[in-house]
């Protein structure tokens, strides 16, 4: 073989005459981003992506022959462009999702399909271990959420949203439950201390991520008691005081010091914590009311919305009136109205300027609301307050939608003489929220909020962060916990010295828009598991109204999750370089081709969506496996069966070499449960197949339960140069099949019995040496296996000869 | 032989072997040794496997005929002078006794005993034995005879007088069908011989292994898998221990099988499932499967192979290895190992073939081929390149032979029995796996379209075969892939099973039982 040397960059490297550039290449350690190289077949060029510069000309790495002293450009401006102009293009008809919609829609980027999926596998420690890496107060999450994740779940489209905020509640509620509650390993103090000011969600996410990684964090809480707007503002009827106090006691316990009482400006300044701390974190929230600004609101019986929920966490004897009005349409209005109800009101008005469209509230808490009793007088603001020194009656006028405003909602304009007058005797303002920003002197943008930059969460001061409600004005918790680990994050990167670079907020994701239920493959009708809930009649107190999913129902629900993100999400190689090249989502579906995901064939599922058209399975198909299952359709662009046939129907011989060969999903094992574990690397072993006598060489990948859920194979190794047939590659379940011998059974009156292994042991022990006692040593026979290890027939035979004293053993090498 | 090497052959025979179904991978290899390499192929098999559209030749005797079309061959191999004299003169002897009964072989007298006509046998001889580097791949089709020892034989005799051994692309190969059917052999795990091929009746070795072990041991070669049955049925043999294995669906005859098993006094049986065999036992107990336990595998290619612990095996499941050690304590005996590289340890110092097979070598070089004699040898890739075992290369004439039962008018048809691509042996393992199940529900009977308007069968219909062993009823798949006159099963459906039909008639030498051949007929389901 004659070696000849040429220059890959600033690397000389020998390679063999009639290798192509990047063969020799990857042989030397020097990676070309490539999809379709495989070593199996030969190159096409197909992706288009290997390209390198050989003396100022651009070619294909691929089809490119080394040739003596060639110099060869992996890196420069041009390629780097032609590459990203070439991905651009695949993208431009790629009409698929990396990322659920779910996922992308939670603003903690919490991934729903990974932890239902393991709810679905009653995996709920993993469950939960996978959802604090996000969030770490699922069980409070899990009840209070908007869930901005049900919005856009895909299931929608075909009957009613996945639960997926019930099903994160049940698997939080079941794990804090458990005697092997979760809790994270902490890393070695660093010795580095954080002040957090505000125990509310931000500043508990903060504390928690930052506790993990070793850092010392103190809560600074102006009132008496951890939790901020979870405890102060939220009734206990939707989030019970113990489930609070027990999750955030998950977060202290990993050693968070806690201060409360302390209010900043009034026990501490902003100074003294920049002295005597390595950073600090602003999460004191929204709390200050915002006033109505008409006449007469300094009269009694007027009160804030925030003041009044307030008053109720902090167990306040509190005076009501039996006629109330709520002014406001957001969440704290609904709460206040659904709490006034609580505190025996006989009539609650809550009075909207918008349509009920228009209201921020939740959906289903505007719902519950109007069950419960609440009356809702839409369209309609006050203007003023009657009465002398005392709430008598509002007055209110008519409002009319007009033109949207810069919210994007239309603006409601007055309806001149239209007025009118609600007799009230208390009148609660729940129309917004701000910032107390008087003792921040520095960090604040404006009167309302502290200004941040958004890549660093650092605000004007060095060394002083902020997120939550403090930062976005008020905002929902989930929110808050994201602000508060993204905040912890770039601390961390603070504190070690390290710019602070966060990369961007969602990670790449091609994005499937405009699906339709014709789109997705056939699913019926299945309607969500309710939610057992308390009856009207016993909701005259604060017992938390929702009673949580059992686990049968959690599991029936787990079920209905169509996992619309791609399993291979993680292991793509076209979204590996999507992300590397920086290239933005195309969001335009309309102008892509549209597929529909074939899932009929029983190991093979192919979403042409997903195709780049490498043409690496009609060639692994056609070339190796000599099945010409696949072709490619040149006049359609489009990889297809062999006469357009269901696939099942075509030569495949369901070996699933397409499957290896794939660089993206567009082919994929089909299987019909929920052992896929994109989201964490999997355990690989590289083992021996154990079928027949040719001995692959294979790949066990094995999720977190330690199960085998799939077998790969790399290109080019062994026997069988990477290649699989359909009984490796497919035929793994009988390892973790509930049939498996799990004890040793003893035969009782012709019923075997579990015993032990004493028990057993020495049974065989006994009955094998009273039979060679009575009828010696050859009227005993083993029966070895070709199934067995070297070491373990080494053993069996070396057992029947040395113990047993007899050559009567053999094994069924003739059958 | 090593897999590597397919594509070095100028002509390839594949005789017995439904390779890209039972062997997939050696399948790719063979496929792109044609259509890459430009490789020959002759294929002699009585069904039309998939290999046969890669065939120049194809070759389809009735079932049990090897021995007279192989002759057949090497009459016309002679006649034409095609043999190398060169490498019968100097690497073999005994070919003048083959000579002398390659007379009475010529390919018009044996067109009547295999129904090949004479003009395929003569394209075939010439094509094998003209083009240079011939390698011979076979499996069961060849072995599962009575006449399976003569049948090796034949190939083997082919080969030499042909010079197509011990040189790349050359070779006679069995493709062995179980992952470690090779090792179990290595191992000793057969009646006759320890580790390595040494006799038990050879004191030199047996004194080897006794002082090592401790004990002393017996110098009488022990009863084969068939033997043990017999025995057991006879109330010779009054307990066993299985490992591993699932006679009553894998041997022939399940009945006799069944049989022999309720007899005895004590039966241990030791497997991942409660197999058809377990449900006979008196103690059962649960072992490791492939993905939860270390060790090695060898190979058909003789190469050793790590297999690695990736998962734990389920309940108090253990690897087989700690188990029999275990029961070798109870009885006294101290067997103490710390983990199956110690054993591998053990194997080392009794086996001159395995002494420079080490678990870090494997992990670093992926495999090694024996023999291996020590850490510094790159293993074997060829066997036979300047000796063979015995020195010099013995032609054993073989005679064509009857097979034991013949079809009559009472079962009038030849039943031969095989493997598909998406189910395995006894299906314990492939059939557990929903999608292997899916692709391959349920047993069928293959037969030819003539036979299926004899015998009234429809197409996709039940139907019974029937031998005078057993009664089997599968789904009729009519198709022209057997020749007239034989039927085919798979023999994976325990509920279905091919073995309760099949003939328990062995091969005098190798023991192996007839389960390509016996007689039958079609009735209605």
């Amino acid at each position: 073989m004659s070696y000849i040397q040429l220059q890959i960059d600033e690397t000389c490297i020998a390679a063999r005459r009639g290798q192509t550039v990047l063969e020799a290449a990857l042989e030397n350690g020097i990676h070309i981003p490539y999809l379709c190289h495989d070593p199996r077949l030969k190159p096409t060029g197909g992706c288009g992506l290997c390209l390198v510069e050989i003396d100022s000309v651009v070619q294909k790495a691929c089809r490119t022959r080394v040739v003596d002293g060639m110099h060869v450009k992996t890196k420069s401006d041009t390629i780097v462009e032609r590459r990203k102009k070439r991905l651009d293009e695949i993208f431009a008809d790629h009409w698929a999702d990396c990322i659920a919609p779910c996922t992308l829609a939670c603003p903690a980027g919490t991934d729903a399909q990974a932890y239902i999926g393991l709810i679905a596998q009653k995996r709920y420690r993993d469950a939960v271990i996978f959802i604090k890496q996000t969030n770490p107060m699922p069980s409070v999450i899990g009840r209070i959420c908007t869930r901005p994740c049900e919005d856009s779940c895909r299931r929608n489209l075909v009957d009613e949203r996945v639960s997926i905020c019930f099903l994160k509640r049940f698997v939080a509620d079941k794990d804090i439950k458990s005697a092997e509650m979760f809790k994270p390993e902490t890393k070695p103090s660093s010795g580095k201390k954080v002040a957090i000011v505000g125990g509310g969600p931000a500043g508990l996410s903060a504390a928690y991520y930052l506790t993990i990684e070793g850092h010392k964090a103190t809560i600074f809480e102006a009132m008496p008691k951890l939790g901020g707007m979870l405890r102060y503002g939220i009734p206990a009827y939707r989030l019970p005081k113990d489930v609070l106090d027990r999750e955030i006691t998950t977060i202290t316990d990993l050693g968070v010091e806690v201060k409360t009482n302390q209010a900043l400006g009034r026990d501490f300044t902003l100074e003294d914590l920049r002295r005597d701390f390595d950073a600090v974190f602003l999460g004191i929230g929204a709390q200050k009311g915002v006033n109505l600004s008409i006449s007469g609101e300094d009269s009694e019986g007027v009160i804030s919305g925030v003041g009044f929920l307030r008053d109720i966490g902090l167990g306040k004897k509190i005076k009501l009136g039996e006629r109330v009005a709520v002014i406001g349409g957001g969440n704290t209005a609904i709460d206040a109205a659904r709490s006034a109800l609580r505190l025996g009101a006989k009539e609650v008005n809550l009075i909207y300027r918008r349509s009920r469209k228009e209201m921020p509230a939740h959906d289903i808490e505007i719902e519950e609301a109007e069950h419960e009793g609440v009356k809702l007088t839409l369209l309609a603001s006050p203007t003023e307050v009657l009465g002398n020194g005392r709430v008598e009656g509002l007055r209110c006028i008519r409002m009319a939608l007009g033109r949207p405003d810069e919210s994007g909602r239309r603006r409601p304009e007055q309806v001149t003489g239209s007025e009118f007058v609600v007799s009230v005797d208390t009148v609660i303002a729940a129309i917004g929220q701000a910032v107390d920003g008087s003792s921040l002197n520095g960090v604040m943008s404006d009167a309302k909020r502290i200004a941040v930059d958004p890549s660093t969460m650092q605000s004007g001061v060095e060394g002083v962060f902020a997120g939550g409600d403090a930062v976005t004005g008020p905002n929902t918790a989930i929110d808050a916990i994201a602000a508060g680990r993204k905040a912890a994050l770039a601390i961390i990167k603070y504190l070690s010295g390290q710019k602070i670079d966060l990369g961007p907020d969602k990670p790449f994701s091609a994005v499937k828009t405009g699906v339709t239920r014709e789109d997705l493959p056939q699913r019926e009708v299945i309607k969500r598991v309710a939610m057992p809930v308390i009856p009207l009649s016993k909701r005259d107190n604060f017992n938390e109204v929702e009673l949580g999913y059992s686990e049968k129902q959690a599991l029936k629900e787990a079920m209905r999750c169509m996992e619309c993100g791609c399993i291979k999400q993680n292991q793509c190689h076209l979204r590996k370089l999507a992300i590397k090249y920086e290239i933005e989502p195309n969001l335009d579906g309309k102008s892509m081709r549209h597929f529909k995901i074939d899932d009929h064939h029983p190991v093979i599922l192919r979403d042409m969506n997903k195709c780049i058209r490498c043409q690496n399975c009609v060639n692994i198909c056609g070339e190796v496996v000599q099945a010409d299952a696949l072709v490619y359709d040149e006049i359609n662009d489009q990889i297809t069966t062999a006469g357009g046939m269901p696939l099942i129907e075509t030569s495949c011989e369901a070996c699933g070499q397409c499957l290896s060969v794939c660089p993206t999903a567009a082919m994929i094992g089909n299987r019909q449960d929920f052992t896929r574990e994109y989201f964490w690397p999997p355990k690989v072993v590289e083992t021996t197949c154990g079928y027949c006598g040719v001995g692959c060489q294979m790949e066990l990948n094995i999720d977190g339960a330690g199960k085998v859920f799939r077998v790969t194979s790399k290109s080019g190794r062994g026997v069988n140069e990477g290649n699989l047939c359909a009984k490796g590659r497919f035929g793994f379940k009988f390892i973790s099949h509930p049939d498996r011998l799990t004890s040793p059974l003893i035969k009782k009156d012709g019923q075997f019995v579990e015993a032990s292994w004493d028990e057993a042991i020495n049974l065989i022990a006994t009955k094998l040496f009273e039979i060679k006692e009575a009828y010696g040593p050859d009227s005993i026979a083993g029966l070895a296996s070709a199934r067995c290890t070297n070491e373990e027939n080494y053993l069996f035979q070396k057992f029947m000869r040395a113990v047993i004293g007899t050559n009567n053993i053999d094994h069924c090498a003739r059958l | 032989m090593s897999v590597e090497d397919i594509e070095d052959a100028k002509v390839i025979l594949v005789i017995g072997s439904n390779t890209t179904d039972a062997h997939p991978i050696i399948g790719y290899h063979i496929m792109q040794a044609v259509t890459k390499h430009g490789a020959r192929l002759i294929v002699i098999d009585p069904r039309r496997t998939k290999l046969v559209e890669f065939a120049d030749v194809w070759l389809s005797p009735k079932p049990g005929t090897d021995v007279a079309l192989l002759n057949a061959m090497m009459h016309v191999i002679l006649e034409e002078d095609l043999h190398d004299e060169s490498f019968i003169e100097q690497r073999t002897e005994g070919f003048e006794d083959l000579k002398a009964i390659l007379p009475e072989c010529s390919p018009e007298d044996v067109e009547k005993i295999t129904g090949v006509s004479a003009y395929d046998i003569r394209a075939a001889a010439r094509l094998y034995a003209g083009e240079g580097r011939a390698s011979i791949f076979y499996t069961m089709g060849i072995a599962q005879h009575t006449s399976g020892t003569d049948n090796v034989l034949a190939l083997a005799n082919l080969a030499m007088m042909t010079g197509n051994v011990g040189r790349r692309g050359a070779g006679v190969n069995p493709l062995r069908g179980q992952n470690n059917v090779q090792g179990a052999c290595d191992m000793g795990a057969l009646p006759d011989v320890f580790t390595g091929y040494r006799r038990v009746d050879n004191d030199k070795a047996r004194v080897k292994f006794a002082e090592r072990w401790g004990v002393d041991l017996s110098n009488k070669p022990g009863l084969t898998l068939t033997e043990i049955n017999d025995m057991a049925m006879e109330g010779k043999v009054k307990a066993i221990y299985i490992m591993g294995e699932n006679p009553v669906v894998s041997d022939p005859d399940t009945k006799h099988v069944r049989e022999s098993l309720k007899k005895l006094d004590f039966l241990v049986v030791q497997d991942i499932f409660l197999t058809e065999t377990a449900e006979y036992a008196d103690v059962v107990l649960p072992g490791a499967s492939f993905a939860e336990k270390d060790g090695t595998f060898t190979n058909t290619e003789r190469r050793v192979q790590r297999v690695r612990k990736a998962t734990e095996p389920p309940g108090k499941a253990k690897a087989d290895w700690q188990i029999i050690a275990e029961i070798a304590i109870a009885l006294r005996y101290p067997m103490k190992y710390d983990s199956a590289e110690d054993i591998m340890s053990e194997i080392r110092e009794l086996t001159p073939t395995y002494a420079g097979i080490t678990y870090d070598r494997l992990d670093l070089l992926g495999g090694l081929q024996w023999p291996c004699p020590t850490e510094g040898h790159p293993g074997t890739r060829m066997l036979h390149t300047e000796n063979f075992f015995r020195g010099k290369g013995l032609f054993t004439p073989t005679r064509y032979r009857l097979p034991a039962e013949e079809p009559d008018s009472e079962y009038p048809l030849i039943l031969t029995t095989g493997r598909i691509a998406w189910q395995y042996h006894t299906r314990t393992m492939t059939g557990k796996s929903d999608s292997l199940n899916a692709l391959a529900p349920e047993n069928f009977i293959e037969v030819n379209p003539l036979d299926a308007r004899k015998y009234e069968v429809v197409a996709g219909g039940k139907i019974a075969v029937v031998s005078r062993r057993g009664r089997v009823i599968a789904r009729a798949l009519v198709s022209d892939k057997v020749r007239p006159g034989v039927i085919f099963m798979p023999f994976h459906y325990a509920e279905s099973a091919a073995n309760e039909l099949t003939n328990t008639a062995i091969d005098p030498i190798a023991k192996i039982p007839e389960l390509k051949v016996c007689a039958v007929r079609l009735e209605k389901a």
